[in-house]
C-alpha cells in the first residue's frame, strides 16, 4: 500500500500527468469509467435473449433500443480498416451464420459482424471485454483478440484472485502491464506458461515487482521498446543494469519513482540501450542519487527526444546548457518540475531564444524560475509563425507572477504599437 | 557556450483595420483604392460590381499596419452588399464627386444606411477630382466647399479633399484614420481656406480626451 500511495502524492505534488502519465491514465482509468456504463446498457439487452427466455415482442423492443443507443454513442473508430479487413478474413460469413442459427438470433444483427464488434469492443475495459467473451463464439473470438493485444494483470485487493482472461491456447500479446501486483506465484505458475512474448513490444510494472521469469522470456524477443517501471522502490542498481542489459532496442524507459536508482544505473542504461528515446526519472525520494552526471551521459545518446526528471533537485544549469549543446533541435519534451537548482541562467534564456526549436511541452512547475517576460514572448512568436506550438506548464504559487510579467510584457507591446503608429502618421509622406 | 544569434525570434504585432470606402457610382472609390494599395491610376472607368478587396502593408518599426480596405459598388442594386463593408469596419468613408453636387447629397442616404449596420465606425467624408473642381468657378467652389463643411460638421466627420490623379491628400485620408482610430495627435497642418485641397480634422470625430476606440490587437492571454 506505501507505494500506492507514493505514487498518487507524487502526482499531486509534480504533476507529471501531461507528459508521461497520459497513456497510463487513459489506459487504466478513464474507459474504465465511462465503458462500464455503455456496458451495462449493452449486457441487459444481450443477456436477455440469452439467457431468460422472455416474449419476443419484449426482446425485440429492446433490441431496437439498443441500435438507437448504438447509433446515437459516440464510437471510437480506432485502427486501419486494411488492418481489419485481413484480420476479419477468417471470421467473415461462416462463423457469422453458424451464430445466427444459435439461441441468440433475436439479437440485433449489428452483433454479428465482426468489424464492427471489434470497434465496440476496443472501447471497453478489461473486465467488460471478459464478461463479452462468454457470450457466443463470435464475440469470444472478437473480444480474446482485444484482450490478447494487450494483456493486463492486474490484483483485486480482496480476493488477491488475479484478473485475466482465460487463456485458450498461446496468446501472443504485444503489451503486457502488471498493475499492483503483489503476488505473482500464481500467474507464473498458471498463465505465464500460456502466453507467448515473442511478440512483446511493451512491458509495463506499475506498482509491482519485477517478475523475472517474464523478463527473461521478453529478452529473448528481442523486439521490446517500452519498458516501464513505476513505483518500485525495491529495485537497485545492481538489478536495474542486469535488466537492462538485454535490451538493446529499448525505446522508452520510465522509472518513475524508482527511487533507488542513481547515476550508476543511467551511465549503465546509456551504455545499453543506444536507441533510447525517452527516459523519466521523476521522483520525490532520494533525489540526491541523479545528479548532473546522469544527465551528461544521457546527453550521450543519438536519439533523446524526452526527458523527464521531476524532483531531481540535484541537477544544475550545466545539465540543461549541455542538453542545448548536444540536443538542440532535437528535445521535443522536457519535465524539470521541482528542479530549484536549475534557473533562468540556462532554460529560460535557451527557450526563450529557440535553442529548442522542436520543443512543444515544458513543465516547469515549482521551479526557481523568475523571468518570465522572454518566455511569454517566445510561447506568443511560436504559436504566431510556427505550427508547432509550445504548452509551458507552470505550478499555481508562479501563477501570479507570471501572469504579472505577462501583463507587463503586453503593456510594453502597447506602448510601442502606439510609438510606431504615432510617428507614421505624423511623418512626412 | 553562447546562443546562435540568427536564430533569435522576432515578433511583429499586428494591426489589422477594416475601411470601407462607400458612395455615388464613378466618384472613384476603386481609384482611390487601387492608388492607394498599388500606386497607379487608371483614366479608364470600370464599374465595380459587388465588392473590391485589397489589402496594403504598412511596414513600421515593430509594427505591421494592415489596411484591408473594401470598396462597394456605387450602383443601387449592391446595397444589400452594404453591410459587408461596414460591418466590423473601423472606419468607413464616404465619397463624393467635387463637380457632381448631388453625389454630395447622397452622402446623407448612404451616411445613414450604413450606420443602421455600424454605429461605432469613424466616419470620413472624402471630397475626390479635386484636380479637376480646383479649375472650376471659383463660385461654385466655394458653395461646394461650404457644403461640404456643414455636412462634415453633422456627421462628425473629418473632411478631406483629394486628388487621385495628381496624388493630392490620399495617404492623409489612412493616416486620418488611424490618428482618429488610435486617438492619437495628429500634427499635420489642416487646409481650411477655399481653393485649397481642404483637410480639416481637429474639429470634428472622436478626438481626445474619449477613450479609443479600437484596442491594440494583442496577443490573447493563455491559460
Amino acid at each position: 500500500m506505501s507505494c500506492v500511495s507514493s505514487v498518487s502524492s507524487k502526482r499531486s505534488r509534480y504533476d507529471d500527468s501531461n507528459i508521461f502519465e497520459d497513456v497510463h491514465d487513459v489506459s487504466m482509468q478513464t474507459p474504465v469509467k465511462n465503458c462500464s456504463k455503455r456496458h451495462q446498457k449493452w449486457s441487459l439487452s444481450i443477456a436477455t435473449p440469452a439467457t431468460t427466455p422472455v416474449g419476443k415482442s419484449d426482446g425485440k423492443r429492446k433490441t431496437r433500443s439498443l441500435d438507437e443507443d448504438l447509433i446515437s454513442s459516440p464510437l471510437k473508430f480506432k485502427g486501419d480498416s486494411n488492418v481489419l479487413d485481413v484480420e476479419f478474413q477468417e471470421l467473415s460469413l461462416q462463423k457469422v451464420l453458424v451464430s445466427l442459427s444459435a439461441s441468440d438470433a433475436a439479437s440485433s444483427p449489428v452483433f454479428h459482424i465482426p468489424e464492427l464488434l471489434h470497434r465496440i469492443f476496443s472501447s471497453l475495459d478489461h473486465e467488460s471485454l471478459n464478461h463479452c467473451s462468454m457470450v457466443n463464439p463470435i464475440w469470444s473470438a472478437v473480444a480474446s483478440r482485444i484482450i490478447n493485444k494487450d494483456l493486463v494483470v492486474q490484483q483485486s485487493s480482496i480476493s488477491g484472485d488475479l484478473k485475466i482472461v482465460e487463456l485458450d491456447d498461446k496468446v501472443h500479446p504485444k503489451t503486457l502491464t502488471f498493475y499492483k501486483l503483489k503476488n505473482h506465484k500464481n500467474f507464473v505458475e498458471n498463465q505465464l506458461p500460456r502466453i507467448n512474448l515473442l511478440r512483446l513490444d511493451s512491458l509495463k510494472f506499475y506498482i509491482s515487482p519485477i517478475i523475472p521469469a517474464v523478463l527473461n522470456k521478453a529478452a529473448v524477443s528481442n523486439n521490446l521498446t517500452k519498458l516501464t517501471i513505476a513505483g518500485n522502490k525495491n529495485i537497485t542498481d545492481q538489478e536495474m543494469v542486469y535488466l537492462i542489459m538485454g535490451l538493446p532496442n529499448l525505446i522508452e524507459l520510465d522509472l518513475r519513482a524508482c527511487s533507488q536508482i542513481s547515476d550508476v544505473s543511467i551511465v549503465s542504461i546509456v551504455k545499453h540501450c543506444p536507441k533510447l528515446q525517452s527516459i523519466n526519472l521523476g521522483r520525490h525520494e532520494n533525489s540526491h542519487l541523479i545528479t548532473d552526471l546522469s544527465i551528461m551521459a544521457l546527453s550521450e545518446l543519438e536519439n533523446l527526444t524526452t526527458l523527464g526528471i521531476s524532483g531531481c533537485d540535484k541537477i544544475s544549469d550545466v545539465s540543461i546548457w549541455q542538453l542545448y549543446n548536444k540536443h538542440s533541435t532535437r528535445m521535443v519534451r522536457l519535465s524539470i518540475n521541482g528542479c530549484t537548482q536549475i534557473t533562468d541562467n540556462s532554460i529560460s534564456d535557451i527557450v526563450a531564444n529557440n535553442g529548442f526549436p522542436n520543443l512543444t511541452v515544458l513543465d516547469i512547475r515549482n521551479c526557481a524560475l523568475v523571468r518570465f517576460k522572454k518566455l511569454i514572448r517566445y510561447r506568443d512568436w511560436r504559436s504566431k509563425y510556427l505550427t508547432k506550438p509550445i504548452h509551458i506548464h507552470i505550478s499555481d504559487s508562479m501563477k501570479e507572477e507570471f501572469e504579472l510579467q505577462q501583463q507587463q510584457l503586453y503593456k510594453e507591446f502597447r506602448t510601442r504599437i502606439m510609438n510606431d503608429l504615432n510617428k507614421w502618421v505624423n511623418e512626412e509622406s | 557556450m553562447s546562443l546562435d544569434k540568427d536564430r533569435v525570434p522576432s515578433l511583429k504585432h499586428q494591426v489589422k483595420v477594416k475601411v470601407g470606402l462607400i458612395g455615388d457610382a464613378q466618384v472613384g472609390k476603386t481609384s482611390l483604392m487601387v492608388k492607394y494599395v498599388q500606386n497607379v491610376f487608371d483614366e479608364e472607368y470600370t464599374q465595380t460590381l459587388g465588392v473590391h478587396y485589397l489589402e496594403r502593408k504598412v511596414v513600421l518599426g515593430s509594427t505591421d499596419v494592415i489596411f484591408s480596405i473594401m470598396d462597394l459598388g456605387g450602383q443601387r442594386e449592391f446595397i444589400n452588399m452594404l453591410p459587408l463593408v461596414s460591418e466590423g469596419a473601423v472606419a468607413i468613408v464616404f465619397l463624393f464627386d467635387l463637380t457632381r453636387p448631388e453625389t454630395l447629397n447622397s452622402v446623407k442616404e448612404w451616411y445613414r444606411q450604413a450606420r443602421g449596420f455600424n454605429d461605432t465606425a469613424i466616419s470620413i467624408l472624402v471630397g475626390t477630382k479635386y484636380d479637376l473642381f480646383v479649375d472650376m468657378d471659383p463660385k461654385y467652389q466655394e458653395n461646394v466647399s461650404r457644403t461640404a463643411i456643414m455636412y462634415a460638421q453633422v456627421m462628425d466627420s473629418p473632411l478631406i479633399f483629394c486628388s487621385t490623379q495628381s496624388s493630392i491628400n490620399v495617404q492623409k485620408i489612412f493616416k486620418v484614420v488611424i490618428a482618429k482610430a488610435f486617438n492619437l495627435t495628429l500634427k499635420v497642418p489642416e487646409y481650411k481656406q477655399v481653393g485649397e485641397p481642404l483637410l480639416i480634422y481637429k474639429s470634428f470625430g472622436p478626438s481626445r480626451p474619449s477613450s479609443p476606440r479600437r484596442q491594440v490587437h494583442t496577443p490573447p492571454p493563455s491559460s
